[in-house]
This record gives C-alpha cells, sequence and structure tokens, in this order.
C-alpha cells in the first residue's frame, strides 16, 4: 500500500489522473443532490436547448431532459461498469495467465490458444453477439465488455510469470517442500502484480493507458443503442454519460446509422420511448 | 517463438500457420454457438408478425435450421473447408463475394487510419524522446493521452461537426461522391475524416510506445560511441536508434491492425462508410447467421495472418532473430 502512495507522490501526471476520478467519483456519488433536476424529467417545451439557458447549464437534449442532470447521473453507471469490468477482466485475465505460465504444458496451449480466440475476434461484435445472447442488461453489459478484456490481462500476466517462475526464490521456496499452489498464489502471483512488468509482453505496452479502456467500449456500445434496460424495458430507464453525449447527434439521424439495437430490437420498438417517457 | 540458432523461416511460417488452425476454429465454434444461442429466430424475423407456425416451419426446414446444432456446425464447417461460406438467409446470396466487397472498405478504412497512426505516433513519439522533458514533449504526450481516452464515436461526431457541416472542408459520410465521383481521389477525400476519427487512438498508443521505446535504446552505451565517433545526431537516431526501437513498436502493429478492425465498426456506423462492420451489425440483428460467421471467420482470418507477417517482420529489422 505504501508503494502505491509513493508511486502516486513521485508521479505528477498520476496524481492528476487520481484527481481527476476522484472529481468524476465525488461527482457522481453526489448526483441525487448536485443535479438540478430527474434526469429523464421531459419537457417538450424546451427541447434542444442551448448551453446556459436560464436553469439548463449545459441545454437539453431532443426531448427536454436536463444535460447536466443526465452527465451527472450517468457518471455513476460509467463509473460502476468501467471499474467493475476491469476488476472481472482483471481477475479472470489473471487467474488465466497464471495459470497458463505456471502448469505449462497442454494447459498453456489451451489456455493461450483460446485467448489469441478471443483476440482473433472483433471485440466489438463479440460484445454485441454477447449482449444478444444474454439479453441487455447492466450486469450482462459489464460481462461483455469484461470477456472482450480478458485477453490483455491474460498475456501481460502470463508473461510475467514466465519470468518469475525462473528466479531463484522460487526455486528455494519449492526445495523447502512449499506446496504448488501456494508456490503460485503467494510467491509467483504476488510478485507478477507487485512488479506489474508490462514491458515484458511488449505486445501489450499499448495496454499501459490501463483502466480507462473498459469504460470506452462501454462508451461504443451504448452509442451504438445497446441502452441497457431503457430498451428491455426491465429495468429503469437509465441515463449514462454517453447517452447525453451521444444523443446530441440523434436529431441529425447519424445514428441511423449507429442503430446497432441489435438485441433488444424488437421490444425496443415497443417500449423503448414509452419507457423513455415514463 | 523466435531464438536465436539455425535458420528455417519457412518452417517456422508452416507452424504458425499450423497454430492458425486451432485459433479459427475456435473463433468459428465461438461465434457459431453465440449466435445459435442467442434469442430471436432468423425465420420468424424474416417471414414478420403475420406468419403462421407451419410458414416458419417450414422455413426452419428449408434452411436447415430444424437439424440439431452440431448437424448444423458440421454441415458450416464441411461447407467452408471447401471456401463456401454458404448463402445469407435474408438476402438468398452467396456470403463470400458480399462479404469480401464489404470487407475491401473496410481495409481501405483499415489502411488509411493505420497509416495515420504510424505517421502521427511514430514522428510524435521520437521527437518526444529526442528532446525529452521539453515543451514539445510535454505537449505531444499530453496530446497522446487525450486522445487514448475520446471515444471514437465521439471524435468521429465533433470532426464531422467541425470540417463537414461547418467548414465543409470533407464529406461526412460515404465512400465516393453519388455522381461521377469514384476515382482515388474521390475515395481518399472521403477516407480522411474517417480514417483520422479511427486512427486518433492507435496513433495516441503508438506515440508512447515509440516514446518509451526510444527512450531506453537511447541510453545505450553503442549509443553513446556511435556521438563519440562523431556521427551526426540525425545519423545516431537513423541508422543506432530507430532500427533498434523498432522491434516492440512492430509487435504492437499486429495487435492495432485487430483493434482497428474490430473499431472500424463503429467510425463505419457514424460515417456511413460501406464497410463490413455495419453490415454484420445488421446480420446480427436478422440473425443472418451464415453472413455473420463469415464475415467473422474472414475478419478473425486476416487479424492472424497480419500478426504472422508481423513476427516474420522482425527478422528483417533485427538479424540476431532466428526463426526454429
Amino acid at each position: 500500500m505504501t508503494d502505491v502512495v509513493r508511486i502516486f507522490r513521485r508521479s505528477s501526471a498520476a496524481l492528476f489522473g487520481l484527481g481527476l476520478v476522484a472529481v468524476m467519483a465525488v461527482l457522481a456519488v453526489l448526483a441525487p443532490w448536485l443535479a438540478p433536476r430527474d434526469p429523464d424529467a421531459i419537457d417538450t417545451a424546451r427541447r434542444l436547448a442551448p448551453i446556459l439557458t436560464a436553469g439548463y447549464p449545459l441545454g437539453t437534449d431532443e426531448f427536454g431532459r436536463d444535460l447536466l442532470s443526465r452527465l451527472l447521473y450517468g457518471a455513476r453507471i460509467s463509473l460502476v461498469v468501467g471499474l467493475t469490468a476491469t476488476a472481472l477482466a482483471a481477475l479472470a485475465g489473471s487467474l488465466c495467465g497464471l495459470l497458463a505460465g505456471f502448469v505449462g504444458r497442454w494447459v498453456d496451449q489451451l489456455i493461450m490458444r483460446s485467448i489469441d480466440t478471443l483476440m482473433a475476434f472483433p471485440y466489438f461484435l463479440l460484445a454485441v453477439a454477447i449482449i444478444a445472447a444474454l439479453g441487455p442488461g447492466l450486469v450482462n453489459g459489464m460481462v461483455a465488455v469484461a470477456v472482450v478484456n480478458i485477453p490483455f490481462y491474460g498475456r501481460i500476466v502470463r508473461a510475467t510469470v514466465l519470468a518469475v517462475k525462473q528466479t531463484e526464490y522460487v526455486e528455494s521456496a519449492r526445495a523447502l517442500g512449499v506446496s504448488e499452489l501456494r508456490l503460485a498464489l503467494t510467491h509467483v502471483l504476488r510478485n507478477c502484480l507487485a512488479s506489474g512488468d508490462r514491458r515484458r509482453d511488449p505486445q501489450y505496452r499499448r495496454d499501459d493507458h490501463g483502466a480507462g479502456r473498459p469504460l470506452l467500449p462501454r462508451s461504443r456500445r451504448s452509442a451504438a443503442h445497446l441502452r441497457l434496460g431503457q430498451h428491455a424495458g426491465r429495468e429503469p430507464p437509465v441515463s449514462q454519460c454517453r447517452a447525453a453525449r451521444g444523443g446530441a447527434p440523434r436529431h441529425r439521424d447519424l445514428s441511423h446509422g449507429v442503430g446497432l439495437q441489435s438485441a433488444g430490437r424488437r421490444t425496443a420498438r415497443r417500449a423503448g420511448p414509452a419507457a423513455s417517457m415514463r | 517463438m523466435a531464438a536465436v540458432g539455425g535458420g528455417g523461416l519457412p518452417a517456422y511460417a508452416l507452424r504458425r500457420l499450423l497454430l492458425a488452425i486451432p485459433v479459427l476454429f475456435g473463433v468459428s465454434v465461438l461465434v457459431f454457438a453465440v449466435l445459435h444461442l442467442a434469442p430471436g429466430d432468423p425465420a420468424a424475423i424474416m417471414l414478420g408478425a403475420q406468419a403462421t407456425k407451419e410458414d416458419v416451419e417450414r422455413l426452419h426446414r428449408d434452411l436447415g435450421l430444424d437439424q440439431p446444432l452440431v448437424v448444423q456446425y458440421l454441415r458450416w464447417m464441411g461447407q467452408v473447408v471447401q471456401g463456401d461460406l454458404g448463402r445469407s438467409i435474408p438476402l438468398g446470396r452467396a456470403v463470400l463475394p458480399e462479404v469480401l466487397l464489404r470487407f475491401k472498405a473496410t481495409l481501405v478504412l483499415t489502411a488509411g487510419a493505420l497509416a495515420i497512426a504510424l505517421v502521427l505516433g511514430l514522428a510524435a513519439g521520437i521527437i518526444s524522446a529526442v528532446k525529452q522533458y521539453s515543451w514539445l514533449d510535454r505537449l505531444s504526450m499530453g496530446v497522446a493521452v487525450t486522445g487514448v481516452s475520446l471515444p471514437v464515436f465521439w471524435t468521429g461526431i465533433m470532426l464531422i461537426i467541425v470540417f463537414a457541416l461547418q467548414l465543409r472542408w470533407f464529406p461526412s459520410s460515404g465512400m465516393s461522391s453519388p455522381y461521377g465521383g469514384s476515382g482515388v481521389a474521390d475515395v481518399l477525400w472521403h477516407l480522411v475524416l474517417p480514417a483520422i476519427t479511427l486512427g486518433t487512438a492507435s496513433a495516441a498508443a503508438l506515440a508512447r510506445l515509440t516514446r518509451s521505446s526510444v527512450l531506453e535504446i537511447i541510453r545505450q552505451d553503442y549509443v553513446r560511441s556511435a556521438r563519440a565517433k562523431g556521427l551526426a545526431e540525425r545519423a545516431v537516431i537513423a541508422r543506432h536508434v530507430l532500427k533498434n526501437a523498432i522491434n516492440p513498436i512492430i509487435t504492437v502493429l499486429g495487435v492495432q491492425v485487430g483493434f482497428l478492425l474490430g473499431g472500424a465498426i463503429l467510425t463505419e456506423t457514424v460515417f456511413s462508410w460501406p464497410g463490413l462492420g455495419s453490415m454484420m451489425v445488421r446480420a446480427i440483428q436478422a440473425r443472418d447467421y451464415p453472413l455473420v460467421q463469415g464475415g467473422v471467420l474472414l475478419i478473425a482470418t486476416t487479424f492472424v495472418v497480419v500478426n504472422l507477417a508481423v513476427d516474420l517482420l522482425y527478422a528483417i529489422f533485427d538479424p540476431r532473430i532466428r526463426y526454429d
């Protein structure tokens, strides 16, 4: 833990990023008190109000809903999905990588070929297909984003495990009679996470922008009208950061092309606008 | 994978191609399973709400959808290994030519984005590394972080608003002008905004990687020796630093191509680019199994081939690497 504090203190960029995320988190948590109005309240008389309209600091969308309130409430969903999906992907990916790197042989082959398969699959289609199979909904959305991101963690952890496995302290622990499971979890995994030396797998250096990534697929997907819940009509209408951001072009009919209402297509027609009107 | 030792590039390439078989097999199983397990029935979607149960069942029989899933999968695979991707369910046309036609547009878009990513990313990365901690370094890395963080659809929409609607410099959608325009220049003109949209994130990622990779090399003893023997700085960077820093960048290119192919879908929908992605999304909605399966297989094959090519490129830039 102290290491984390030290790393953050040393880097002003890290501190800045942390501050930014903290501000977003605080705004999201305080949304019910900060938001000037109900994010889903419709006021057709005030459709598409420009920015800085009295009472609507950021203006309104095509249904006359307050954009500031929608952004604040949307940040909650974006943050929860981003963090949960990252945690899920990191957990599942690390386990796969640990198993592959530590056990080796056919287990390694099986896991790595599966990871290659996931990587070769166009990620956006994979997410859409998973949503189509599981049905729309916040949890399914998180699962989809997590699955798409598993390969990145899996490959990094495997590469690190392969390096750590060769070290003398692992060898001596094994000589002392430490069980393989304990060896894997305490000696190898912990040192992989601590060193976090992603550079061992240069393929994934691009991933050094870390946890922000899963937020984006989320927004990509929602941009695609996979507005979970809202279309299914199973859950109360939700606003996401993106719903507010993506709302603007819709009336220019841009989203006609973006209309990937894959899973809930027919339900959407039935429940979509109605659900928003509730 | 790559090790110092005896030669054998063809053998290595062959072994890698063989390794691609289980991966593509996995992709085919995954896409088949996800699609067929998803709720929704292509026959019912095709016939509409008025169709009777008998109509739907008859269409099921005609399409072979009444068979067990394993039989359907094996039948499809039997066609695929013969180079036939089947027929689209609602369109009734052969999948392969349809998919290839659309894939060409996607490739043009991906190539454009990759070119932009390479030019911007390499330039920004090299400059930042050579002038480390200068204002130029801080500026380009700041822009890079921003670029990585921007969602594709947002960048695309902003570019459309500014450069297509306000300034009217570039068209907002499509791949060619409706009247007369079909030449290369016309396609390039349409390509500018989508390629920038798709390439931004990759350019930013490449810039950061290039910077760290060059910085690692620039501190090596042999670079100091090169400077000490009186080589011009330009020659040191070009011949001694870049040649050694390029391998991790090439590695990432393979993954970036996959990232671009996967990300092209959104760019295509924002810009109404007639690529594979927008067609695939419509096909998923219609549960057009053969079309989606064929398209995914095509993209996955491209990804595998590109990554193989990337791995073979190492040897050109680093003669120490031998494949065995």
